[in-house]
């Protein structure tokens, strides 16, 4: 029987979907076998970031009413076997699926996949309970700043209330130098007023961008790119493994350094 | 950061948001506007000042967290005679 995690935010746009395509790919890396749902029901992306948006035939609106069989839903990745994506409808609303449709759906695909892993839309109505319903935990995404962390604060009143104690933090779009200077809220400080525990440090890094511009997840480059080397360590701590984030900021030095050297 | 060296005062952004932060997430996790305890505020003086002899001015009315509880504080200080 496999885990079902749920990722979400409350806020928009601090890295939900970034954060699932990358950890369920890095999984899959690991030779898990992974499935990556997409429950943002009208404004889907994870295929995009996946580079998959070319091979959905059915989506979780067509499992529901009963138009396909779940497996026949699932879109294989280009790059692993073992990983699949389970797409949400682009031209419906997120009432079309409930909370025990939700369930029934992702208690169905952990009984074939090690890792469910939910992407919920932003926001706090029904689109978010319907994520949520299945989970076995939580992960809170948030960046740095107080709009994205008073919401994530509401997420976390809302899980637990919910039945999802002890969600973990991703903290996304860290930029060192900024908390450094006192110009931005440390980790410690997110964790501090969130009374949370940490699952990761993403540092800001326009590489992602890019990334996200060619449907290939940062990740698959994990070396060369200092929040490919963020994502793989969230990979190993959710797989029990101790990390330690210093690593991250050095490397983010190092990496500075290079390209400054470089540029002259 | 030189001008604030100039001025004396070294308050860092982040700790503004930290600060701001922690204030409205009071708020927030126990669900209350902060008018709410305006209003609070408001009648308590009203009452206080039929039995009382106080400073209006003075009367202090806040939420804040104490070890993951919400708490309502009121200080009322006594007028001192001078």
């Amino acid at each position: 029987m496999g885990k079902s995690l749920v990722v979400t935010s409350g806020k928009g746009g601090v890295g939900k979907t970034t954060v699932v395509a990358n950890v369920g790919t890095g999984l899959a890396m690991k030779g898990l076998k992974v499935v990556l749902v997409d429950t943002d029901i009208g404004l889907r992306n994870l295929d995009l970031l996946l580079g998959l948006e070319n091979r959905i035939v059915y989506n979780i609106i067509d499992v529901v009413e009963g138009r396909c069989d779940i497996t026949q839903a699932l879109v294989k990745d280009k790059r692993f076997s073992n990983l699949y994506l389970l797409p949400a409808a682009q031209t419906r609303e997120k009432e079309a699926i409930s909370t025990d449709q939700m369930k029934a759906i992702v208690d169905e695909l952990k009984k074939i996949f090690d890792f469910v892993l939910i992407d919920s839309p932003a926001g706090i109505e029904h689109g978010f309970k319907t994520a949520i319903w299945g989970a076995d935990e939580a992960i809170v995404v948030t960046t740095p700043e107080v709009s994205a962390v008073r919401d994530a604060d509401r997420v976390i009143g809302l899980l637990e209330a919910n039945g999802l104690k002890d969600p973990s933090l991703i903290a996304n779009r860290v930029r060192f130098d900024m908390v450094k200077n006192g110009e931005m809220l440390s980790v410690e400080d997110l964790l501090e007023i969130l009374s949370i525990d940490l699952l990761g440090i993403i540092p800001e890094d326009e590489n992602l961008i890019i990334s996200v511009n060619k449907g290939e997840p940062i990740i698959l480059g994990a070396d060369k790119y200092k929040s490919g080397l963020a994502f793989n360590l969230i990979v190993k701590k959710l797989l029990g493994e101790e990390v330690s984030w210093n690593e991250l900021e050095k490397t983010e030095n190092f990496i500075e350094k290079v390209f400054k050297f470089l540029r002259g | 950061m030189l001008l604030n060296s100039f001025w004396g005062k070294r308050t860092s952004s982040k700790d503004i948001a930290k600060e701001r932060l922690q204030l409205v997430l009071v708020y927030d996790r126990a669900q209350i506007d902060p008018s709410t305890v305006d209003l609070l505020k408001e009648d308590l003086v009203k009452t206080v000042s039929k039995y009382l002899a106080f400073d209006p001015a003075n009367i202090k009315v806040e939420l804040s967290q104490e070890n993951n509880t919400s708490i309502l504080r009121i200080d009322v200080p006594f007028k001192t005679k001078s």
